[in-house]
């Protein structure tokens, strides 16, 4: 596997834009170019141009704002996906740089949602995670939802609409909700990552606000009940067809709305005097419980709601299953989906006996054997068509 | 060509200066280093020059003697003014970098002759003096390794009954106990003296000046080699201080082959079997200290492996000898503890760390490749850029290495891009070696990043580093 030239791309034009930098300079970059791989990177600024250069591999350039002198300077990078991936430096022939993996390290839309998945489908180039359509499923959670319920898979009783049916009848709409969920609800915009837009509604008079601010950044609203009782844990899982879990892990830094967000999972989190977590510096990897304190019985039922649900989507490579337990009940809830984990949730695979090397490593191969799978499955067919014309 | 280019570029100075500071101002190393350097640029990788007062000095000294060639050439030319001179300049101007290099020694060799030879033989005379009417015991240490272990463990179990004093961290040459002795209260009972050998004459000189009442040699091997004729020179080095004690206490390490040849009446073999007549028993090893029963005795030690038993075992027996009683001994025990970067564990991602890198003896690796084989763990890995100061040793030293290593099988052998780990790489491609091999490129990188590569249950051994003199 050594010495192939791997292209980490992150950066990207959603809000984890920040976030998808530490992920891939710190649990990706430096990992493949610790094991001997020809690393290039790729970042994606927030205008959607492309670069690359050594040192976009470092994470200073982005602490100083150097970066922004970089892209001042530099053309953006040109594309070939003719006969596999192929980059141009600065748009120069000369320079072109031929990828034997993709490696997307980005959170969010235009590149956790299949998107950019599908761009490297098109270039015929082995890409570690998963493919487009379960990139499409999992960051939509409705879909997700919808797919979980298909499968057995418990989930919250949910509704949802489009921003058209929202602002066309606001009044059915909450007539609906009304009368078909028990609150508190949570309102969420299912495209949106990082918890962003997501509002905890307690009784009818909050619903309008939270239906709007989920509008704001979403064309779906997703209105879903919430569990009660609740222990929030996360269960990170690596592979294809055998799927490994690593340890189920419990978040114990939520806020007083008993929401995980962008802050809390990101930036440390104190300021919202969230339970369980001290004034924070490590965001979200630092006041987690590895593993998860539950009893034996339903901790199996964790780790097995998550894998139905993997394989359920067609998850492949890498991905991160957030589960809901009602305390009481111990029934199991499906949640949410997360195609690229932030920092591949390394903390968590290292108390699980996988080192950050190690990870990326397996990583690369299922994403060799995914491709190889996909390339053993004819999709060209010769007809007679085009001559009877 | 490539190695004359790489001298023309600013802060060509600099560099010459850093080989100087971390050659510690032996002129000697100095010269061997300028001997194996291939591309002056790629010198200092692992740390860069401290602006000392010393260096100061010499970078004046350099800049002085720049100008007064550049200015004599130049003057030569206004005053003469003939084609021939010319050519002559240029030639001149052209080896000026690589004068340079020896231009810069100059100075402390000079030093060295008008000040600090005087001033050593004086500091070495006076602590002579303080050390004959010293009423301590004096212990001597000699061997190629294990010595500053050994030091540690003899000055914390003799401490339990006694006040105890040893050279510390590794001073082990004439001048260093001058200013250890300097520094001593007068009470002490007991004097711990390590003894270096760096080359031919040294321990017999060490033993004039210390006069040590009993001795503890460590073991022999070819560590600092390259300093000696041949092994038996080395040899016989060490083995001075077994004729200087002569019918005194001298203890020998069996566990070191060449050692248990010199056993005598008047010579005590200890080894991780135990000691004189008291068999060690019950021995368990973990990743954190060694577990063991001496005679009646139940020993803990926070010392690792079982290379460690043996001079453990010997302190013991010896303090028993001075007339300590089993409580002090155990008291002395209780404050053993492995020395740092000598078999000394840490946790890391809930991966255990062994840092050995200061080993740099086959014998130790030996010890090291032992223990890592014994201990379980989900993962072992093993990490060393090799050995150095081998002499002619050095290939099938590197070879043994390599052998052991295939033998044992570990999962992953990380090996720091070498002359000397090629021997070790060759060895286990030659042998079939199934785990898998990592070459690095940037051995402070990789430390710095040794999170990222372990992960929970796996067991890590890092044997030995090379500062950048070696590369």
């Amino acid at each position: 596997m050594n010495q192939q030239t791997i292209a980490v791309l992150f950066g990207g034009r959603a809000p984890e834009h920040d976030v998808s930098i530490v992920s891939a300079i710190g649990s990706v970059i430096k990992p493949l170019q610790l094991s001997g791989h020809q690393v290039v990177p790729i970042y994606i600024a927030k205008n959607g141009n492309w670069y690359t250069g050594d040192q976009l591999a470092e994470i200073k350039t982005y602490q100083t704002g150097k970066i922004d002198e970089i892209i001042a300077k530099q053309k953006p990078l040109a594309i070939s996906v003719n006969d596999g991936l192929t980059i141009f430096p600065e748009g120069r022939e000369r320079k072109a740089i031929k990828i034997d993996i993709a490696f997307p390290v980005m959170h969010g839309s235009y590149g956790e949602d299949g998107s950019l998945m599908g761009l490297l489908r098109m270039a015929n180039v082995p890409f570690v995670g998963c493919d487009m359509e379960a990139s499409v499923v999992a960051m939509n959670k409705v879909l997700a939802k919808q797919v979980a319920e298909a499968n057995g898979v418990p989930t919250p009783k949910y509704l949802a609409f489009t921003k058209a049916e929202f602002e066309n009848d606001r009044a059915e709409v909450m007539k609906q909700i009304d009368s078909t969920l028990r609150y508190p609800l949570f309102v969420k915009p299912p495209h949106a990552g990082s918890s962003i837009g997501i509002t905890k509604v307690k009784a009818e008079p909050d619903l309008a606000n939270a239906l709007e601010v989920a509008a704001y950044y979403d064309d779906v609203i997703l209105i879903e009940e919430s569990v009660e009782n609740l222990i929030e844990v996360t269960v990170p899982i690596i592979g294809n067809d055998q799927p490994i879990v690593a340890n189920v892990e419990r978040p114990t830094h939520l806020t007083d709305d008993g929401v995980f967000d962008f802050e809390t999972k990101y930036l440390g989190g104190g300021k919202k005097g969230g339970k369980g977590g001290k004034s924070g510096k490590q965001g979200a990897q630092g006041y987690s419980e590895i593993p998860a304190k539950l009893p034996e019985k339903l901790y199996r039922s964790c780790e097995d709601v998550a894998l139905r649900i993997y394989r359920a989507v067609g998850l492949l490579g890498i991905a991160r299953i957030d589960l809901l337990i009602d305390s009481k009940t111990n029934i199991v809830y499906f949640n949410e989906i997360n195609p690229m984990p932030g920092s591949l949730y390394a903390h968590n695979w290292v108390t699980k006996g996988v080192s950050n090397v190690a990870l990326v490593e397996k990583l690369l191969d299922y994403a060799i054997d995914s491709f190889t799978k996909r390339a053993a499955v004819n999709t060209t067919f010769s007809t007679n068509f085009l001559k009877q014309f | 060509m490539k190695k004359y280019l790489s001298r023309l570029n600013f802060g060509y100075e600099r560099v010459l200066l850093y080989m100087l500071q971390q050659t510690e101002y032996d002129v000697r190393e100095y010269l061997r280093w300028l001997r194996r350097v291939t591309d002056f640029r790629e010198v200092r990788k692992r740390g860069d020059l401290v602006l000392t007062m010393k260096i100061r000095l010499l970078f004046q000294a350099l800049a002085l003697f720049v100008v007064i060639y550049l200015a004599t050439i130049f003057a030569i030319l206004i005053i003469f003014n003939q084609i021939w001179l010319y050519i002559l300049a240029l030639i001149l101007i052209l080896v000026l970098p690589v004068l340079a290099q020896y231009v810069i020694v100059l100075p402390l060799i000079l030093g060295d002759i008008l000040i600090k030879k005087p001033l050593a033989k004086r500091r070495i005379a006076d602590a002579k003096e303080t050390l004959k009417n010293h009423p301590g015991y004096k212990i001597a240490i000699a061997g190629s390794f294990g010595k500053t272990t050994a030091k540690s463990v003899l000055a914390a179990i003799l401490g339990g009954g006694k006040k105890v004093a040893a050279t510390p961290g590794n001073i082990n040459q004439p001048l260093g106990f001058a200013k250890f002795i300097a520094g001593l209260a007068g009470d002490e009972e007991i004097l711990i003296f390590e003894f270096g050998e760096y080359r031919a004459g040294d321990i017999i000189k060490m033993c004039d000046f210390i006069q040590p009442d009993a001795g503890f040699i460590t073991g022999i091997n070819d560590a600092h080699l390259v300093n000696f004729a041949n092994r038996d020179e080395l040899v016989a080095d060490i083995m001075d201080l077994q004729k200087y004690l002569g019918d005194k206490p001298l203890y020998l390490n069996g566990d070191s082959e060449i050692l248990r040849k010199f056993d005598n009446k008047n010579s005590t073999i200890y080894s991780h079997k135990g000691v004189a007549n008291l068999l060690t028993k019950n021995v368990i090893l973990t990743a954190f200290g060694t577990e063991f029963s001496l005679g009646k005795m139940k020993i803990e030690s926070g010392l690792l492996g079982r290379h460690n038993i043996g001079i453990v075992a010997a302190a013991v027996d010896f303090a028993k000898k001075l007339g300590l009683n089993d409580r002090e001994i155990r008291a002395g025990l209780k404050t053993l503890q492995s020395v740092e970067h000598r078999m000394k564990p840490r946790i890391l991602n809930g991966a255990v760390i062994i840092d050995d890198t200061y080993n740099g003896n086959l014998d130790g690796f030996r010890a090291g490749i032992e223990l890592l084989r014994e201990l379980p763990a989900t993962r072992k890995i093993y990490v060393t850029p090799g050995l150095v100061e081998q002499g002619f040793a050095t290939e099938p030293n590197h070879q043994e290495i390599g052998r052991l290593l295939a033998t044992a099988n570990f999962d992953k052998i990380v090996l720091m891009k070498n002359s000397a780990t090629k021997i070790i790489h060759d060895e286990l491609i030659s042998r079939n070696y199934r785990g898998e091999i990592l070459l690095i490129n940037d051995p402070l990188d990789f430390y710095e990043n040794l999170n990222l590569f372990v992960a929970s249950g796996d067991l890590v051994l890092m044997q030995n580093d090379w500062t950048d003199n070696y590369h």
